[in-house]
C-alpha cells in the first residue's frame, strides 16, 4: 500500500489514466501545425535529421533540427513494430509524468515544509489549469508540450544549483535543455526560458547581494550558458548560418513586418490581455466563441466563481507568505507573467510595447498571452498549493477538513474534466467539433498503397496534388484530420499539395491550379517543377477550405488525356493519379539557352510560345557572363500587381490603365496581351484600344499559339515607355428581371441569380439599386458552391455589402462592389429578407460584369544559336549532396538544380573551387553558371549540412564528457558516504 | 486612458509612504479589490470589473515590492 502512496506512483498512475482514456481506441492524435508525425515516424525522422529536406520543392530544416533526436528515437521504437498510437500514448504519458515530477520537486524545493498531499495538488494544478488546457494541450503543438515539461524541471535544477552553490547543477540544466531540445524548435521558447532563468538569478541576487554570491552567480550562469551552447551546437550552427545569411532578412520581410507584428500584438492584447480573464487563467477567445462548444460552459457564473477561487488561493498564498522568500519569488514571477501576458493593454502596456518595438527579437512575443501563460502556470502551481494550505490553516477546525478535498475536486473535477473526458482534444471546426472524433485521426489504407506505388516509380520526380489550397486542409476520413497539410508525412515522394509561406514555393504553388484551368500548356509548367504525376484527391472537405471541386479537376484531366498530354495511370481509393506524358527527369540539367524576364520570373512564363523544355528562366540583369544572347526576353510592366479596388469603387468603362515599361535595348518587340481568356473574352478583343507612347496601335489583335493576344512587332528605343490599355467589362452575366420584389408578408423571401459563364479566376463588378419600402434591412451575398457553412448558415467569403440598410429619405440607393471568387465552380447573387420581420424591398438594375484585365507584355525573340548541350548524369547521395557528371561541355552553360533556391547550396568542382555565380533559376530553383569545357564532375552540396555534422560531433563528445564528469562526481560522493 | 493608472500608482506609493503602511495593508487592499472585480465579472459587468482589476493589479505590484524591501531589511 505504501508503494501506491509514493508521489511518483500517484503521478505515474494519474498520467496513465489520462493516456488510456485518450488512446484506448487505438487512434493517433493530430491537428494544427503539429500534423500527424505518429502516422509515419520514420519519415518525420528523416526530415529532421539533415539540414535540407527533399519535401515540397525542398526545404531548409533549420527550425526543426532541434527535434531531430526525439523523432529519431521514436522512429527506432516504431521500427520495432510498435504502432504509432501506442508510441504517442507513451510520449504523452512521459510528458505528463515528467512535468508532474518537475513541479513536485520544484514545489518541494521551494516549500520544504509542505506535505505531500499539497505537493500533489500543485502537480494537478499545473497539469489541468485552464492555461495548460488551452495554450498547451488544446493548442496541440509538440514544442509547446515539451516546453511545458521542461520549464519546471529546468527551474528546479537551476534554483537548486544556486541554493546549494554547486556548479554541477549548471551542467545538469544544460543537459536537460539538450534532452528536451524539442521545445527549442520554437525560437520564442529559447528567449522565454533564458528570461525565466535570468529572472531567477536576478531575484536571488537582489535578495542576497554580496560579493561572493555575485561571483558565484556569474560563474554559474556563464557555465550554464556555455555548456548549453556547446551541447546544442548541432542545431545552433545551421540556424546561425541561416540567420546571418544576407538573403534571410529579405526573404523573411516578405512575410513578416514590424508594423504587422505591432498590429497583431495590439489585436491579440485587446482580445486576450484583459486582467479579468488572465486573473482567472482564461483564454477569452477560447471560452467565448473560438473554442469548442463545451468551453462556453466555463462562462457560467458558478464556474467563473470556481476559476476566481483558484486565483484567490494563489493570491492568498502570496499574501500570507509575504515574508517567505520562495513565495515572494513566485509571487513576483506570477505578477510579472500577468503583466507580460497583457501585452500592450493598460495599465502599463505601453512599457511592453516600447520594448517590443525597439528590440526586434521580442516581436516573437506578438501573442503574449500564449507565451507568457507558461510563466503564469509555472508560478501559480506551487502558490496554489501553498495558498490552499494557508487557507486551511487559517480556518476553524470544522471547515478546515473540507478545504483540501474541495480544492482537489475543483482541480480534478472542474479543471480536469476536459482532460479525463478527452474534450481537451476537440475544437470548433469539423471534424474536431465532433466529440467522438476530436483530434483522433485514422489515415485510410489507400494512402499507404499510393505511397508504395509512387516509391516504386522511382525517386527522381515530384507530383502535384489537387485540389491545391492554402496551408490548412480538412480530410473527410472516418476519423478525419484538420490542420496543416501533412503531405510530407503521407507521401515519401516530394510533392506540391498546398501553398504556404516558404519563399519562392509560395509563389509557385499559388499559381499552379489557376494555370491548370486557364493555361494552354500546363505540362510545360509541370516540367519546370519536375512533376511526373498529378494526383486528384476526392477525400478533402472543399467547403471547409474553399477548394475546387475534385470532379472539375477530374474533368480537366480527362480532357487533357484526350489531348494526349496526360494518362490516367492509377487509382487508390479516393486518389487518382495521372501521368505527365512529357515528363523527363529535370532534377539536374544543363541549359544553354536562357529566357530573360525583366522582373522576377514566374512559372507561368514557361507557357509563352517559344520557350523550350531545356531553356532556363532567369531574371534579366544579371547573367551577362553567358555570352550568347537570351533566346527570348520577356518584359513585364514595372508594376505587375492587379489593381486593388475598394469595394465602393466602380471602374468606369472609359477608364484606361497605364503601364510603364523599362526597355534596356532598342529593338523590335512583340506586344502581347497576357491573361486573355480565349473562351470567355474573345468577343471583347475587338474593342481593345492599345496606345504605345501616345500612338494608338491600328492593328487588330491576333491570338498566338499560346492563346495570348499579339499586336505584332513595335520598335522601341531603350528607356521608359508607356502602354495604355482601355478597361473593358463583359456583358451582364446574370439573367434577372428588371425589378425584383422581396416581400416577407407574401413569402417572397429570397432571390438567387446564377452567374453565367463563370470563371473563378476573374473579378466581377456587381451593381444594383434598391429601395426598402418596409423594414430596416435585407441581405446580399456573393454565394459560391464551396461556401463555408457554420451552424447551418453560410459564411460568405466576401462579407461586404452583406447587410443593406434603409435610406433615411426613402429613395433608391445604389450598391456596387468588386468581388474576387475563391476556387469555386459556380457563383450566385443572393438577396434575402428576414422572413420573421415585415420587410418589402425592390431591387432593380441588377448587373454583374466580369472585369477584362489583360496585361501587356513585351517579347523579343532572338534566333536560337545551335549550341551543344552537355550531357548530365547524376547520383543522389542524400538530400544534401548530389554527384554530377558532365560530358561534352563546349560552351558556358547554366546548371539547373531543381530544388528550392537557397544560398546554402553550392556547386563544387573537382579541384575544390566553387561555382561563384549562384542565382535563382526557373522562379524557384538553383542555377550556376558553369564556364568549363570538356568532361568533368562536380558536387552539389548544401553547406549547412557540414555545420550540422560538425556540430553533432562537438555536441556528442561534449555531452559524453559532461556525463562522465557528473558520473565521477556522483561516484566520489557515494564513496565518501 | 493609461495615464490614470500611472496616477493611481503614484498616488498609492505616496499614500504608502505618508501613512507608513506595511506590505500587508497594501496586499490586503489589492486582494479586496480583486474580490470586488471578480464579483463584478460574475455578474457580467466586465466593463466595470476590468478597471477595478487593473487597480488591484497595481496594488499587488506595490505590495510585492514593499514585501521585498521588508524582507531585504529583515535579513
Amino acid at each position: 500500500m505504501k508503494f501506491f502512496a509514493r508521489p511518483s506512483v500517484i503521478i505515474s498512475i494519474s498520467a496513465l489514466v489520462l493516456v488510456i482514456s485518450w488512446f484506448h481506441e487505438g487512434f493517433i492524435l493530430g491537428t494544427a501545425e503539429a500534423k500527424i508525425p505518429f502516422y509515419n515516424l520514420d519519415r518525420f525522422s528523416q526530415h529532421t535529421s539533415s539540414a535540407w529536406m527533399d519535401i515540397y520543392l525542398g526545404f531548409a530544416s533549420n527550425q526543426t533540427l532541434a527535434s531531430g533526436p526525439t523523432w529519431w528515437f521514436l522512429s527506432q521504437i516504431q521500427q520495432l513494430g510498435v504502432p504509432g498510437f501506442l508510441i504517442q500514448a507513451m510520449v504523452f504519458w512521459l510528458l505528463f509524468f515528467s512535468a508532474g515530477m518537475g513541479v513536485y520537486w520544484l514545489t518541494e524545493e521551494l516549500f520544504p515544509d509542505l506535505s505531500k498531499k499539497y505537493l500533489i495538488l500543485a502537480v494537478f494544478f499545473y497539469w489541468f489549469n485552464p492555461l495548460s488546457l488551452v495554450n498547451v494541450w488544446n493548442r496541440f503543438l509538440y514544442s509547446y508540450m515539451v516546453f511545458w515539461v521542461l520549464l519546471p524541471i529546468a527551474l528546479y535544477v537551476f534554483t537548486k544549483g544556486l541554493k546549494e552553490r554547486k556548479y554541477i547543477f549548471g551542467i545538469i540544466v544544460s543537459l536537460l535543455l539538450t534532452l528536451f531540445s524539442y521545445a527549442l524548435t520554437a525560437y520564442v521558447f529559447n528567449v522565454l526560458l533564458w528570461f525565466v532563468l535570468c529572472f531567477t538569478l536576478f531575484f536571488l541576487l537582489l535578495i542576497n547581494f554580496n560579493r561572493k554570491f555575485i561571483l558565484f552567480c556569474f560563474k554559474f550562469f556563464l557555465l550554464t550558458l556555455v555548456s548549453f551552447v556547446i551541447f546544442n551546437i548541432w542545431w545552433m550552427l545551421p540556424l546561425l548560418s541561416y540567420v546571418s545569411a544576407s538573403e534571410t532578412a529579405k526573404e523573411l520581410s516578405y512575410f513578416i513586418s514590424s508594423a504587422g507584428n505591432v498590429y497583431t500584438l495590439t489585436i491579440l492584447s485587446q482580445k486576450l490581455g484583459n486582467l479579468i480573464d488572465i486573473m482567472r487563467f482564461s483564454h477569452a477567445g477560447f471560452y467565448a466563441n473560438e473554442g469548442p462548444k463545451w468551453a462556453s460552459y466555463y462562462n457560467f457564473p458558478v464556474l467563473i466563481i470556481v476559476l476566481f477561487s483558484a486565483t484567490s488561493a494563489v493570491l492568498f498564498g502570496i499574501y500570507r507568505l509575504r515574508k517567505n522568500m520562495p513565495a515572494l519569488f513566485l509571487g513576483t514571477a506570477f505578477m510579472l507573467g500577468i503583466f507580460l501576458a497583457e501585452g500592450n493593454n493598460p495599465p502599463f502596456g505601453k512599457i511592453f510595447q516600447f520594448f517590443f518595438e525597439k528590440i526586434s527579437i521580442l516581436q516573437m512575443f506578438r501573442d503574449p498571452f500564449e507565451k507568457f501563460g507558461f510563466l503564469i502556470s509555472l508560478a501559480a502551481a506551487p502558490l496554489f498549493a501553498v495558498g490552499v494550505k494557508e487557507c486551511s490553516d487559517s480556518i476553524n477546525a470544522r471547515v478546515k477538513s473540507l478545504i483540501y478535498p474541495t480544492s482537489l475536486i475543483i482541480v480534478l473535477g472542474v479543471f480536469g474534466y476536459p482532460f479525463f473526458s478527452g474534450l481537451v482534444f476537440t475544437s470548433q471546426t469539423p471534424p474536431n467539433d465532433n466529440y467522438a472524433i476530436g483530434y483522433k485521426v485514422k489515415v485510410p489504407d489507400y494512402y499507404k498503397q499510393a505511397d508504395k506505388w509512387l516509391q516504386s516509380q522511382g525517386s527522381n520526380f515530384r507530383f502535384i496534388g489537387f485540389p491545391l489550397g492554402d496551408e490548412g486542409i480538412t480530410y473527410d476520413w472516418e476519423k478525419g484530420y484538420q490542420g496543416v497539410e501533412s503531405a510530407e508525412i503521407l507521401f515519401s515522394t516530394p510533392n506540391v499539395m498546398f501553398k504556404t509561406t516558404i519563399p519562392y514555393f509560395d509563389q509557385v504553388a499559388g499559381q499552379l491550379e489557376q494555370m491548370l484551368f486557364t493555361g494552354t500548356n500546363f505540362n510545360s509548367a509541370a516540367d519546370l517543377l519536375n512533376v511526373k504525376y498529378f494526383m486528384v484527391r476526392s477525400d478533402v472537405n472543399t467547403s471547409e477550405r474553399r477548394l475546387r471541386d475534385p470532379k472539375s479537376l477530374e474533368a480537366i484531366f480527362i480532357q487533357k488525356e484526350k489531348e494526349g498530354e496526360v494518362k490516367k495511370i492509377a487509382q487508390f481509393g479516393k486518389l487518382t493519379f495521372w501521368e505527365n506524358l512529357r515528363w523527363f527527369d529535370k532534377t539536374i540539367y544543363a541549359a544553354t539557352n536562357r529566357v530573360e524576364v525583366s522582373s522576377q520570373p514566374s512559372i507561368p512564363d514557361s507557357l509563352f510560345d517559344g520557350v523550350l523544355d531545356n531553356d532556363v528562366l532567369l531574371q534579366a540583369d544579371s547573367r551577362n557572363a553567358i555570352k550568347n544572347k537570351a533566346v527570348m526576353t520577356i518584359i513585364y510592366p514595372d508594376d505587375r500587381k492587379a489593381d486593388n479596388f475598394n469595394d465602393d469603387k466602380r471602374p468606369l468603362l472609359e477608364d484606361q490603365k497605364k503601364y510603364r515599361f523599362n526597355v534596356t535595348e532598342q529593338a523590335n518587340y512583340e506586344l502581347v496581351l497576357d491573361g486573355v481568356n480565349l473562351n470567355k473574352e474573345a468577343t471583347l478583343v475587338g474593342q481593345l484600344k492599345i496606345i504605345v507612347d501616345n500612338q494608338q496601335i491600328a492593328r487588330k489583335g491576333e491570338f498566338r499559339k499560346d492563346n495570348k493576344l499579339s499586336y505584332g512587332q513595335i520598335y522601341l528605343d531603350s528607356g521608359t515607355h508607356e502602354i495604355v490599355v482601355n478597361r473593358l467589362l463583359s456583358q451582364n452575366l446574370i439573367l434577372a428581371p428588371a425589378e425584383v420584389i422581396l416581400q416577407s408578408s407574401q413569402g417572397k423571401n429570397t432571390a438567387l441569380f446564377e452567374l453565367a459563364d463563370f470563371d473563378p479566376y476573374s473579378r466581377y463588378l456587381i451593381v444594383f439599386d434598391y429601395l426598402i419600402r418596409t423594414g430596416d434591412d435585407f441581405v446580399f451575398m456573393f454565394q459560391q458552391n464551396n461556401d463555408l457553412f457554420r451552424n447551418g448558415n453560410i459564411v460568405p467569403e466576401f462579407p461586404y455589402l452583406n447587410i443593406l440598410k434603409r435610406d433615411a429619405f426613402n429613395n433608391f440607393r445604389h450598391a456596387n462592389g468588386i468581388f474576387t471568387p475563391g476556387r469555386s465552380e459556380k457563383a450566385w447573387l443572393f438577396f434575402g429578407v428576414n422572413p420573421n420581420a415585415d420587410t418589402d424591398v425592390i431591387i432593380k438594375n441588377i448587373a454583374t460584369n466580369r472585369l477584362f484585365e489583360p496585361q501587356p507584355v513585351l517579347i523579343k525573340e532572338n534566333p536560337r544559336v545551335q549550341l551543344v548541350s552537355p550531357k548530365i548524369s547524376y547520383s543522389k547521395k542524400n538530400p544534401t549532396e548530389y554527384r554530377v557528371h558532365i560530358t561534352g561541355a563546349e560552351n558556358p552553360f547554366v546548371l539547373v538544380f531543381s530544388e528550392l533556391y537557397n544560398n546554402g547550396w553550392e556547386a563544387i568542382l573537382e579541384d575544390g573551387t566553387r561555382a561563384s555565380d549562384h542565382f535563382l533559376a526557373n522562379a524557384y530553383a538553383n542555377g550556376w553558371l558553369i564556364d568549363k569545357k570538356g568532361d568533368f564532375n562536380l558536387t552539389i552540396k548544401f553547406a549547412p549540412q557540414k555545420l550540422l555534422e560538425t556540430g553533432r560531433l562537438i555536441s556528442v563528445f561534449s555531452i559524453l564528457a559532461a556525463l562522465i564528469y557528473i558520473g565521477s562526481i556522483l561516484k566520489r560522493k557515494k564513496n565518501i558516504i | 486612458m493609461e495615464l490614470i493608472y500611472w496616477l493611481i500608482l503614484i498616488f498609492w506609493i505616496v499614500a504608502v509612504r505618508i501613512f507608513k503602511k506595511k506590505s500587508g495593508s497594501t496586499l490586503k487592499l489589492a486582494f479586496a479589490l480583486f474580490i470586488i472585480a471578480a464579483t463584478l465579472t460574475v455578474f457580467g459587468l466586465r466593463n466595470l470589473a476590468e478597471p477595478v482589476m487593473r487597480v488591484s493589479f497595481i496594488g499587488w505590484i506595490i505590495g510585492l515590492i514593499q514585501a521585498l524591501i521588508e524582507y531585504k531589511k529583515s535579513v
